[in-house]
């Protein structure tokens, strides 16, 4: 792949990153909005809208649903995005939830302890599994 | 079980070991017999166990401690040690010198790769006996082996940034190694142990920034693993670097969440 694309690899993932939910899970998802379902009743389709989130090419902001507690839709609007990147939005957001919510054999991350590797045992099966 | 030549129907296992301070996790599908698989999973992880009581710095009697105090020499260690030593010097120079195992205070720390290095081996004998459909979680550092017949095995998920025992670990995303030429992914970061990794380029011990992830795919898993650790310990310019290497790619989380890529990265998304 040539050199030039990694700008667009780079818009691509920044997305990704907030579909992803890290550092901007608590834009996505404040505490204050989120109902508490009691026993086994399933939580209600959600959709809320990010807040106007800067990056290397402006601002993008999303609008989210999560169903069944996985993310199923993300909309964009706001983006301020040029240069084409704008129509490779939707295919690659699509990829990236796709991604996410898929199955995989394998979790990595940095390295954990042992200490946290036990605590983590009970904790990945109830949110991954 | 239907017994053809001595071999079974695949069946499935998993075996965790807690060995250098982190779980090993073997997990995949064997045709020898309950007891042979089983007794080729302990004598795997009999290696990781030898390579601890070797490298270990925090075990004052290892030969890795006892050389860092100066009171042997490498020449005096097992072999494994000289070996270790001059695959820690071939790896900082084909890192432009951003993996180090040579401390400010002029001491050798490989632990850097010494678990990705005993986890390969450990791997390498579980082929050689015969089960080959497998993959290996070497706290967090993955491989598969080629002869993986199940397709969720190929994919692996990539951590969020944040301790796996916090309320809100979770995945980033998911690539798929499938028809790749890659087995591994090797992640540096401090969401697990705080600031480890120094920048061995500044002098002291001054953490590294920029990053507080790292995740790299290779073809093998010690290549990922000093990668990882190199671009984390770089910054934001292994972004560049990383793409003049071949057979690597890698994600890399800024402390702010925002993510960059290597070019080809975006390719191994799962679909």
């Amino acid at each position: 792949m040539p050199s030039s694309n990694w700008k667009l690899g780079a818009a691509v993932l920044g997305i990704a990153s907030v579909a992803g939910g890290i550092g901007v899970n608590a834009i996505l998802n404040p505490p204050t909005t989120s109902s508490t379902v009691s026993g086994s009743a399933v939580e209600p389709d959600k959709t809320v809208t990010s807040d106007q989130i800067p990056y290397e090419y402006g601002y993008v902001e999303l609008t989210v649903t999560k169903s069944a507690g996985k993310l199923s839709t993300i909309e964009i609007g706001g983006s301020t995005a040029t240069d084409g990147r704008q129509q490779a939005y939707p295919i690659l957001v699509e990829e990236a939830i796709k991604a996410q919510g898929s199955n995989f054999g394998n979790l990595g991350g940095a390295t954990y302890t042992v200490d946290a590797f036990k605590k983590a045992l009970d904790n990945a099966i109830s949110k991954l599994g | 079980m239907n017994t053809i030549h001595g071999q079974h129907e695949p069946k499935p296992f998993e075996h965790i070991e807690l060995a250098m301070g982190t779980g090993f996790s073997f997990h995949g599908r064997s045709s020898l017999s309950d007891s042979d698989t089983s007794i080729i999973l302990n004598q795997a992880c009999a290696i990781l166990h030898e390579a601890d009581l070797i490298f270990s710095l925090y075990k004052p009697e290892s030969p890795l401690s006892r050389l860092a105090r100066g009171e042997t020499s490498v020449a005096e260690c097992p072999p494994v040690v000289d070996e270790i030593w001059q695959a820690c010097e071939a790896w900082e120079k084909t890192t432009d010198g951003w993996f180090s195992a040579f401390t400010a205070e002029h001491t050798f720390d490989p632990s850097g790769l010494v678990k990705t290095w005993a986890a390969k081996r450990a791997a390498e004998y579980v082929l050689e006996q015969g089960i080959t459909d497998f993959t290996l979680n070497a706290g967090g550092d993955v491989m598969i082996a080629d002869g993986v017949t199940e397709a969720i095995d190929w994919r692996m998920g990539i951590s969020k940034p944040v301790s796996i025992a916090a309320d809100d670990a979770g995945v980033l995303t998911v690539v798929d190694l499938h028809r790749t030429p890659f087995r591994a992914m090797a992640t540096s970061g401090s969401a697990e142990r705080g600031a480890h990794i120094w920048n061995p380029k500044a002098g002291g011990r001054q953490p590294a920034g920029d990053f507080i992830q790292v995740s790299v795919i290779a073809r093998d898993l010690v290549t990922a693993d000093v990668w990882a650790t190199a671009a984390f310990a770089e910054g934001e310019r292994a972004i560049e670097h990383l793409n003049r290497v071949d057979d690597i790619e890698a994600l890399f989380v800024y402390a702010d969440g925002q993510l960059a890529a290597t070019n080809g990265f975006v390719n191994l998304f799962a679909k």
